[in-house]
């Protein structure tokens, strides 16, 4: 994603999400907090912090706090720890075409985290 | 024990040189260094990473009877250009006198008062500081975020094979009141190499087969505090290779945290042991691993490897990682028996400039597919015995960074064990330049948000 890209993408979350943050660790790389995203009807907690890894070139990366239940109340499987620049977050597999020329990063974030509404 | 310094600064191993040149005096007159820098807050203290060095041309420097250096303000739109692009504190670095304490003089306290603050303003959420260097001391006015006044109590960290702190008034030893225990060790560390053991404190990641031994002997050396990050129970395997399991700890599945704490009080009193019961990146274990002056590293995994690696990269903090692998060769007849301990000092190479760590190796390491694919990787061959040479080694590392007891020089080495054969062999590896990993990571310290 451009600069201009990534400035726009922050107007349109900060709009749907209310609360967001941004931060520029390294050039090239762009990490995006967001205070809370809904997660799908019948998870718990309801909601989740959600960090988005923007690298210059690459799908964006989605990351969210740990301990998410799924409707059943079972644990999401595939869904693992990660250190990301300092802090512990949560990632999942997800498969979904995207294409950053055409799709938004809402579009993005709302995509990944359907996937918990699939019981396992 | 003595009390640390509110404000520690760390300086990697590349940026020492640079930042002693900075300030050396040219021309008749002081020389002035700034570093751009990140931070991180601990319970006790901040720890201030050195990112970048900066030195003004000659011509920056302007004659002015009465100070020891003055510069122009242009000079310095640049640096602060780059400080505000990446959100980076400014700290501007002059040097006193060869050795001893230094003070800062009336002037330098006016020009802090004058610049710090406007750093500030430009930049709000790091830290800006006015440092005097000598030899082996330093004085600061520390401008913190979010803090009224400023702090004078600082130490500087400089890493190399040695690590070195500037020291207090003091001189920087500690009076150790356990006459006799460390006698004979002292023989060879010496009373300010002791008081150093004392004061430190040593992350143990991996409590198993290598970990095990390394707490073991951290506790025989008197270390000040051990962290033990492990988020296992024992079970029947860790009879073999668990050094201080007993059957009833396997019988009670007893958490390995548990019995390493068990065998650290039973050798000694003097020495904290601080429980993790989790896995590394679990925030409990990344908060304990940013206390610790030294980590070892006692992993099956690359991808633990990565996450210390990037840890104790950001927070500036020499990783000593063990490895050993015990596996059958093509047609199970014959063995291979290889191992490693290697020093990864920051600023001076990381496992991904040597090449032990890689996306492939990664990507192989769970078929490309998120680490909880992980499979067998506790299955691998362990014999105490040869655990034992390698963490041996690796606190062997730990006394040589801590003390300085033997010769160095800065030829970037590990060292290879070889079971077979019973050698531990001191390689030479080639670090490769411009590491994409440490351009991010190295003293990336916090991030620091800015809200939208």
């Amino acid at each position: 994603m451009t600069q201009e890209g990534i400035a726009e993408a922050l107007e349109e979350l900060k709009e749907v999400y209310g609360e967001v943050a941004v931060a520029a660790p390294a050039p090239g790389q762009t990490l995006i907090r967001i205070k809370e995203v809904s997660l799908p009807t019948g998870c718990a907690p309801t909601s989740t912090p959600v960090l988005l890894v923007i690298q210059e070139g690459q799908r964006p990366q989605l990351y969210v706090k740990g301990g998410i239940k799924l409707p059943n109340a079972g644990t999401p499987r595939n869904y693992s720890a990660a250190q990301v620049a300092g802090e512990e977050w949560w990632t999942f597999s997800y498969s979904f075409s995207w294409d950053g020329n055409t799709h938004t990063l809402v579009q993005f974030v709302e995509a990944s985290l359907r996937r918990f509404a699939k019981t396992e | 024990m003595k009390r640390r310094a509110a404000v520690e600064i760390r300086v990697p191993a590349h940026l020492a040189g640079p930042l002693r040149a900075g300030v050396a005096y040219r021309r008749g007159r002081e020389s002035v260094a700034f570093g751009l820098v990140s931070h991180t807050r601990l319970r006790d203290r901040t720890l201030v990473l050195l990112r970048k060095v900066v030195t003004l041309p000659d011509e920056a420097y302007v004659a002015a009877p009465g100070h020891g250096a003055k510069w122009t303000g242009a000079s310095m739109i640049p640096l602060l250009n780059e400080a505000l692009a990446a959100n980076l504190g400014v700290f501007f670095f002059h040097a006193h006198s060869a050795a001893g304490p230094v003070q800062l003089s009336s002037d330098d306290r006016n020009s802090a008062r004058q610049l710090l603050p406007a750093f500030q303003n430009l930049i709000p959420l790091r830290p800006h500081a006015s440092i005097v260097l000598s030899e082996d001391h330093a004085v600061a006015m520390v401008l913190l975020p979010d803090q009224a006044g400023y702090v004078e109590a600082v130490r500087v960290r400089w890493l190399g094979k040695v690590v070195r702190d500037t020291l207090d008034d003091e001189g920087g030893e500690v009076k150790d009141r356990r006459e006799g225990i460390f006698e004979s060790q002292a023989l060879l560390t010496g009373s300010r190499g002791e008081g150093r053991l004392r004061e430190a404190t040593v992350a143990v990641v991996g409590l198993s087969g290598g970990g095990s031994h390394v707490v073991q002997q951290l506790a025989h050396l008197g270390i000040g505090r051990v962290i033990g990050i492990d988020g296992d129970r024992v079970d029947q395997r860790s009879r073999s290779r668990l050094v201080g399991v007993t059957a009833l700890d396997v019988l009670l599945r007893r958490r390995k945290t548990s019995v390493m704490a068990r065998l650290v009080r039973r050798i000694t009193r003097g020495v904290k042991f601080t429980s993790i019961p989790h896995a590394v990146p679990h925030q409990r274990a990344i908060d304990a691993l940013k206390e610790a002056d030294v980590v070892v590293g006692c992993v099956d995994s690359y991808h633990a490897r990565a996450d210390i690696q990037e840890l104790t990269a950001r927070y500036l903090i020499p990783y000593i990682d063990v490895g050993l692998l015990i596996k059958p060769l093509q047609d199970a007849k014959a063995i291979t028996i290889g191992g490693n301990v290697i020093n990864a000092i920051p600023g001076h190479f990381c496992l991904w400039c040597i090449g032990f760590l890689s996306e492939d190796k990664l990507a192989a390491e769970t078929g490309g597919r998120p680490p909880s694919y992980f499979h067998g990787t506790d299955r691998q061959a362990q014999v105490v015995s040869m655990n034992g040479v390698l963490a041996s080694q690796a606190v062997n590392e730990v006394l040589q960074l801590l003390t300085g007891f033997a010769p160095v020089d800065d030829a970037p080495v590990i060292k290879k064990f070889n079971g077979l054969e019973g050698t531990l062999e001191t390689w030479v590896v080639k670090p490769r330049l411009g590491c994409p990993k440490c351009e991010t990571a190295l003293a990336a310290g916090d991030v620091v948000w800015r809200s939208i």
